[in-house]
């Protein structure tokens, strides 16, 4: 009985603004040192899987770059190992950037079809825990289900976002009953995690289907025929999860880290740690007038001022006298010396000079762009 | 590509006695080092970044902890098909066994590895040093100078001269005279265990110094001397930079504080946020390390994956170190996975990995004044040392100076 494993790095609608400028989301950078594709990937490796699809649609170079051969996660096999699957011309079609996640699958279809395991799970990039992805076969298995669907309760997302979700209900046996979209919970369902479980066999008679009969949907030509006939099977997750599909789901998630319950969820948990791409950055340096309290640090972060309630990347650099109160400062971000910010999401290589003070608020973080110099 | 110019031979089946109890369980050269690093990964990572990617290792120690580090020397980027990192161990052949009888055997046991790669040159190195070197620069003067050896020297202060090895060079460097640790040094060139061969020149000495059955096999000792008295070319090279012996618990103590404070000049500081030099290690597999409310850091330089709601004073700690909340550490070294429980205090302590350190207990902290007889640190403080893998009680005292190897 073995898996494969595919993750859709894209997430369609979402409101993610500069943080998707120059990244597809799975390359988002996440926790300080990771990005959100190293979670996806490592509950894959952790549950055993050894052949992994990564569909993108655009801008992938950085996940490129960061997945590599899959050194980092032992996924350098001469049997499997990790692919990225983006978008290729054909002689009949060159308009190939995937509209959603069923063309996707059908412009991978040799995918499906050379890879030999048992089952598949499919996952997204933006809906990131430490899963037991074995423990959701396993269950799947005993369910003679069509289909599982991973779902939970109670995910770090923000809540007044007024986005659009996943949601999905279930009987007491777990045969999920209904499925819609909306932007706040409605009562008595369950976030979806669009994580499914699903024999190769199956998918690829869903991908045959769609080819031969033009079907374009995966929810609504599909998922939602198989709920009505009750052959799809609920799982709920276990661990923490994370939904990130706007900005202020990204700050809210990422100021969850501070809650060690958090922390051991993600990353002290039983089904294993979480892996990422090597970067051999130095220890982090504390100056002699650094100030750090309930913040979570990267190695080759060089502080030597105020740092409270953020997230700091790996290369980041905090000035003398500068304040950084919930904040996420990316890799390589330079923040200069007496500037002060609240609620701010920088990216990566952004300078702040000297004196400036910036302030957003939870729900609308200030956000600076790649490279930005404010 | 059937060739390679120059390979590197790194010494490391010294047994570091002196640097017990931190080498009790491994070897010198994969003791921690600087928060992230082994002390291997200087002399590898100096290879890598001078271009030389053919690295053959020599063990004998206590090896296992050496060999899983090293592995196929992937975070060094030499898990290459041709050349790379090889660790060369002592062995047998159909006619006899022996271990590596000095230096110079070691090499001369493994003289095949250095013939496979047909190399012209064979730089050899120590593993104990802490120093960021390119190489390649030497190597040049050495092909420039049609040297036989060259041998990397750096200034020290002349009362410290009788502690090294010293080279006497004449006005255009060529090594006119060799002294072992003089008493009355008449230069400031110390060797910096660091050599180039012509590779043939090499054979030639290791052959007969094999064949010789009173020689101590050693570098030092027997082939340096040996090739200075039949007239070789033999040249030092002056390196300008950061470079320490970390033989003692006192000069590994004192490099790694050397990494915190960025002052002096460059020789006095040990950079280890270069981009054009990176350090290149392997890693554990962690998460960023948390600091609590209660933490407070200051001059200090810290690993992944640690807690801290502690005090921290100019110290390093390394990966996944707990420090909670009360507890305060100054002037210390603490190495991965320890827990320093509430209210316990570090004082000029080195705590091995592993290591649990009772709340409230006190390492370092008494005794100062009393006349251990220890060697004294630059700040005339001296050093207390725990051993890996104890557990210290709530509240008990370990008075400085104290070398700690078992539960207390």
């Amino acid at each position: 009985m073995t898996v494969a494993g595919i993750i859709f790095s894209d997430a369609h609608n979402t409101r993610l603004g500069s943080l998707l400028n120059e990244r597809t989301l799975a390359a988002i950078p996440f926790a300080a040192r990771y990005r959100l594709i190293d979670f996806p990937l490592s509950s894959m490796v952790n549950a055993d899987i050894r052949n992994v699809g990564i569909i993108v649609k655009q801008n992938y170079h950085s996940l490129m770059n960061h997945i590599g051969s899959g050194a980092p996660w032992d996924l350098d096999r001469k049997n499997g190992g990790v692919q990225i699957l983006p978008p290729f011309a054909t002689k009949d079609n060159t308009d190939t950037v995937y509209k959603n996640r069923l063309e996707g699958l059908i412009a991978n279809r040799t995918f499906l079809n050379d890879i030999k395991d048992d089952y598949i799970i499919m996952t997204s990039a933006a809906k990131i825990g430490s899963f037991d992805f074995k423990g959701l076969l396993d269950e799947h298995i005993k369910s003679g289900a069509k289909i599982s669907v991973l779902y939970s309760d109670d995910p770090i997302l923000s809540e007044s976002s007024g986005f659009e979700r996943e949601f999905i209900s279930c009987d007491e046996e777990g045969h999920v009953t209904d499925g819609t979209q909306a932007a706040e919970k409605p009562e008595g369902m369950h976030y979806s995690l669009e994580t499914y479980v699903v024999s190769r066999k199956d998918l690829l008679a869903i991908v045959n289907e769609a080819v031969r009969e033009n079907k374009l949907s995966l929810r609504r030509d599909f998922f939602d025929p198989m709920m009505a006939r009750g052959e799809m099977h609920a799982v709920k997750a276990k661990t923490t999860a994370v939904i990130i599909n706007t900005v202020d789901d990204y700050l809210t998630a990422s100021l969850a880290l501070l809650d060690a319950k958090v922390r051991a969820s993600l990353f002290k948990s039983e089904n294993g740690p979480v892996m990422t791409k090597i970067k051999d950055s130095p220890p982090t340096v504390y100056g002699k007038d650094a100030c750090v309290e309930n913040s979570l640090i990267s190695s080759g972060a060089n502080i030597e001022g105020t740092v409270k309630n953020s997230i700091i990347f790996r290369g980041a650099h905090i000035g003398k006298d500068a304040v950084v109160d919930h904040c996420v400062v990316m890799q390589n971000a330079v923040i200069s010396e007496g500037v002060e910010l609240n609620y701010a999401v920088l990216d990566k290589n952004v300078y702040v000079s000297l004196g400036c003070r910036l302030s957003g608020y939870i729900t609308h973080p200030f956000t600076a762009e790649r490279d930005e110099r404010i | 590509m059937n060739k390679k110019e120059c390979v590197a031979m790194l010494l490391a089946g010294g047994q570091g006695s002196r640097l017990m109890p931190l080498t009790r369980s491994t070897a010198k050269p994969s003791v921690p080092f600087g928060a992230l690093y082994r002390i291997i990964d200087f002399p590898l990572s100096n290879c890598i970044n001078s271009g030389i990617d053919t690295v053959g290792v020599l063990t004998q120690y206590r090896p296992q902890d050496l060999n899983a580090y090293l592995g196929q020397g992937d975070p060094w980027d030499m898990a290459i098909k041709f050349g790379g990192l090889h660790v060369l161990p002592p062995y047998m052949t159909e006619h006899d066994a022996s271990w590596f009888k000095g230096t110079a055997d070691s090499i001369y046991q493994h003289m095949n590895f250095i013939k496979k790669y047909d190399a012209k040159y064979v730089l050899v190195l120590s593993g104990d040093h802490i120093y960021k070197m390119n190489y390649d620069i030497m190597l040049q003067e050495h092909i420039q100078n049609k040297a036989a050896c060259t041998i990397a020297v750096i200034d020290v202060q002349i009362e410290e001269a009788s502690r090294f090895g010293i080279m006497n060079t004449d006005k255009d460097g060529r090594i006119v005279e060799f002294e072992e640790k003089p008493a009355h040094p008449k230069s400031t060139q110390a060797s910096m265990g660091v050599y180039i061969f012509t590779a043939d020149k090499l054979y030639e000495y290791l052959e007969k110094d094999a064949a010789d059955e009173s020689s101590a096999h050693d570098f030092g000792k027997n082939i340096i001397p040996d090739m200075l008295n039949s007239g070789c070319r033999m040249f030092a090279y002056l390196y300008k930079g950061y470079w320490r012996d970390v033989g003692t618990l006192n000069s590994y103590w004192e490099a790694n504080m050397d990494a915190i404070d960025m002052e002096g000049n460059d020789s006095q500081k040990l950079i280890l946020d270069d981009p054009l030099w990176k350090i290149y290690f392997r890693h554990d597999i962690v998460y960023p390390q948390f600091v609590g409310e209660k933490g407070d850091i200051k001059r200090s330089i810290v690993g992944d994956a640690c807690e801290i709601n502690g005090k921290i004073r100019h110290s390093v700690l390394f990966n996944s170190v707990i420090v909670e909340e009360g507890a305060e550490i100054r002037d210390s070294l603490v190495l991965s996975n320890c827990v320093i429980r509430s209210g316990a205090v570090l004082d000029h302590a080195i705590i091995s990995e592993n290591t649990e350190i009772g709340a409230g207990a006190r390492i370092g902290v008494d005794g100062q004044e009393a006349e251990t007889g220890k060697a004294k640190l630059p700040d005339g403080k001296v050093l207390t040392v725990v051993a890996d893998g104890l557990k210290i009680g709530g509240g008990v005292s370990v008075s400085a100076g104290s070398v700690v190897d078992e539960d207390l």
